[in-house]
C-alpha cells in the first residue's frame, strides 16, 4: 500500500474554494446565509485544529479521567445542541427526558460497543472510545433532533385525535401510541435510509478515513458494519427512551393534558 | 350522581353548588365562553376544579383514577374527532382505547342504525360531513357501554 499523501497548509488552503462556491451562490439568489456559511466555516476549522492537538496529547498519555471527560464533553455539548438550536417551545420536563435519554442512551451502547463488541484493552484507550463515542453521540443528536420536533409537532397537530381517545377512556400512553410510534420511524429513518445507500451510493466516513490511513478495506469493513449497527441500537435507544419519558410531560398526574 | 361544591374554574366559572341526578335531564344554559363545556369536561375529569370539588356517586372525584372515571362516565365532545381509517376502525377505537373485544360486524351495523348512520362499515370516516361524524361518536360511545 502506498505511503499517505500528507495535506499541507496550501492544498487545505485549496479546499476552501469549496466555501467561496457556496458564498458565490448564495450571493447571486440572493439567500442570506452567507454569515452563517462563513462562521460555521470557521468554526469547523478551529474546533478541528483545537481537537486534533488535544487528541494528539490524549493519544500520547491514555488515562481513564481524561478519556472519561472527553466523552462527558461530547454528551454535554449534543445536549446543549439540541436544546439550544430547537426552535419551538420545550417544556423544563422534556428538556429533563432529552438530558436523561441522550446521556443513557448514548453512554450505554458506546459501553456495549467498545468492551463487548471490539473488546479494547484497557477500557479507556482513547484511540478507540474517543472515534466511537464520537460516531454514536452525533448520529442519536441528529435522530433525537428529529423525534422531539416530531413529537412535539404531534402533539400539537393531533392535540384533538389525543383529548378525543381520552374521552374514550384510553390511558395516556395509549392515546398517543400513533404519534409515539409516527415519530420514532420519522427519527430513526434516516438512520435505515443510510444503511441501505452504504457501499454503493456512498462510502462511509470512518470507512473512508481507515482506508486513508492504510487500513485493509476489509478490516476497514467489519468496523464500518460493526458501528452502523452500533448506531443504529444507540439512535433508537435514544430516541424510544426519550418518547417513553417525554409523552408524559404532556400530561399531569391527573392524566390530563397539559 | 354528580355534585359539584363550591367549584371555580380560573377566572371563567364561579357556580353556584349544583346537583345532577341520576336518571333526570339536567341541562345548563348560558352564554358562549361562560363555561358549561368546562363543567362537562369537569364531570368527566378532562380538567379538575382549581377550587371546590366534583362528587361522583359521593366520592370525590380526586380520589379517582382518571382514566377509570373516563370509562364509567363517557363524554360526548360538542366536536368529535374522527380518526383516520374506516368506520369501523373508529367504532373499534373505543374499545381497544378500554382493552375490550369489538364485537361482530353485525353488531356495529346495528349501532349505527340506532343513530341514523346509513353507511358501510368499509367507508373512510374523515369523509363524513359534521353531522355524520357526530352520529359515528355516539355510536362508538353507545359501544363502550358506560354508565353515564
Amino acid at each position: 500500500m502506498n505511503d499517505i499523501i500528507d495535506l499541507g497548509f496550501l492544498q487545505v488552503s485549496l479546499a476552501y474554494i469549496c466555501v467561496l462556491l457556496v458564498i458565490a451562490i448564495v450571493r447571486i439568489r440572493g439567500i442570506r446565509r452567507e454569515r452563517e456559511i462563513v462562521i460555521s466555516s470557521i468554526r469547523m476549522t478551529l474546533q478541528l485544529i483545537l481537537v486534533g492537538y488535544i487528541l494528539v496529547y490524549v493519544f500520547d498519555n491514555p488515562n481513564p479521567l481524561a478519556t472519561v471527560a472527553i466523552v462527558v464533553v461530547m454528551v454535554a455539548f449534543a445536549i446543549y445542541t439540541i436544546l439550544n438550536r430547537f426552535k419551538g417551545k420545550m417544556s423544563s420536563a422534556l428538556k429533563r427526558v432529552v438530558v436523561f435519554s441522550m446521556s443513557f442512551g448514548t453512554l450505554s451502547c458506546i459501553a456495549y460497543f467498545l468492551v463487548v463488541v471490539v473488546r479494547i484493552s484497557p477500557w479507556y484507550e482513547p484511540q478507540y472510545v474517543v472515534p466511537v463515542a464520537g460516531m454514536l453521540i452525533g448520529n442519536s443528536m441528529t435522530g433525537i433532533s428529529l423525534g422531539v420536533h416530531s413529537l412535539l409537532d404531534g402533539m400539537t397537530t393531533r392535540r384533538h385525535m389525543v383529548e378525543e381517545a381520552l374521552l374514550l377512556g384510553a390511558t395516556p400512553k395509549a392515546a398517543t401510541r400513533e404519534i409515539i410510534n409516527n415519530t420514532f420511524d420519522a427519527a430513526v429513518m434516516p438512520t435505515i435510509n443510510s444503511m441501505i445507500g452504504m457501499g454503493i451510493v456512498f462510502l462511509p466516513g470512518m470507512m473512508t478515513g481507515q482506508i486513508l490511513s492504510g487500513t485493509v478495506p476489509t478490516t476497514a469493513i467489519a468496523y464500518q458494519i460493526a458501528i452502523m449497527l452500533g448506531i443504529l441500537g444507540a439512535v433508537a435507544l435514544t430516541i424510544i427512551t426519550m418518547l417513553q419519558l417525554g409523552y408524559t410531560t404532556f400530561f399531569n398526574k391527573e392524566d390530563q393534558l397539559r | 350522581m354528580f355534585e359539584l361544591i363550591g367549584v371555580r374554574y380560573g377566572s371563567i366559572l364561579d357556580l353556584p353548588d349544583l346537583e345532577i341526578r341520576e336518571k333526570q335531564v339536567t341541562s345548563l344554559t348560558g352564554p358562549s365562553g361562560s363555561g358549561k363545556t368546562s363543567v362537562l369536561r369537569m364531570l368527566n375529569k378532562m380538567i379538575s376544579p382549581t377550587i371546590g370539588k366534583v362528587l361522583f356517586r359521593g366520592v370525590d372525584l380526586r380520589e379517582l383514577n382518571a382514566v377509570n372515571h373516563r370509562r364509567r362516565a363517557v363524554m360526548l365532545s360538542q366536536e368529535p374527532a374522527v380518526f383516520e381509517k374506516t368506520i369501523r376502525d373508529n367504532l373499534h377505537a373505543g374499545l381497544l382505547f378500554q382493552d375490550k373485544k369489538p364485537p361482530p360486524d353485525q353488531a356495529l351495523k346495528k349501532v349505527l342504525e340506532k343513530v341514523g348512520l346509513e353507511k358501510s362499515l368499509d367507508d373512510d370516516a374523515l369523509r363524513l360531513s359534521d353531522g355524520e361524524r357526530q352520529r359515528l361518536a355516539l355510536a362508538r360511545v353507545i359501544l363502550l357501554d358506560p354508565d353515564v
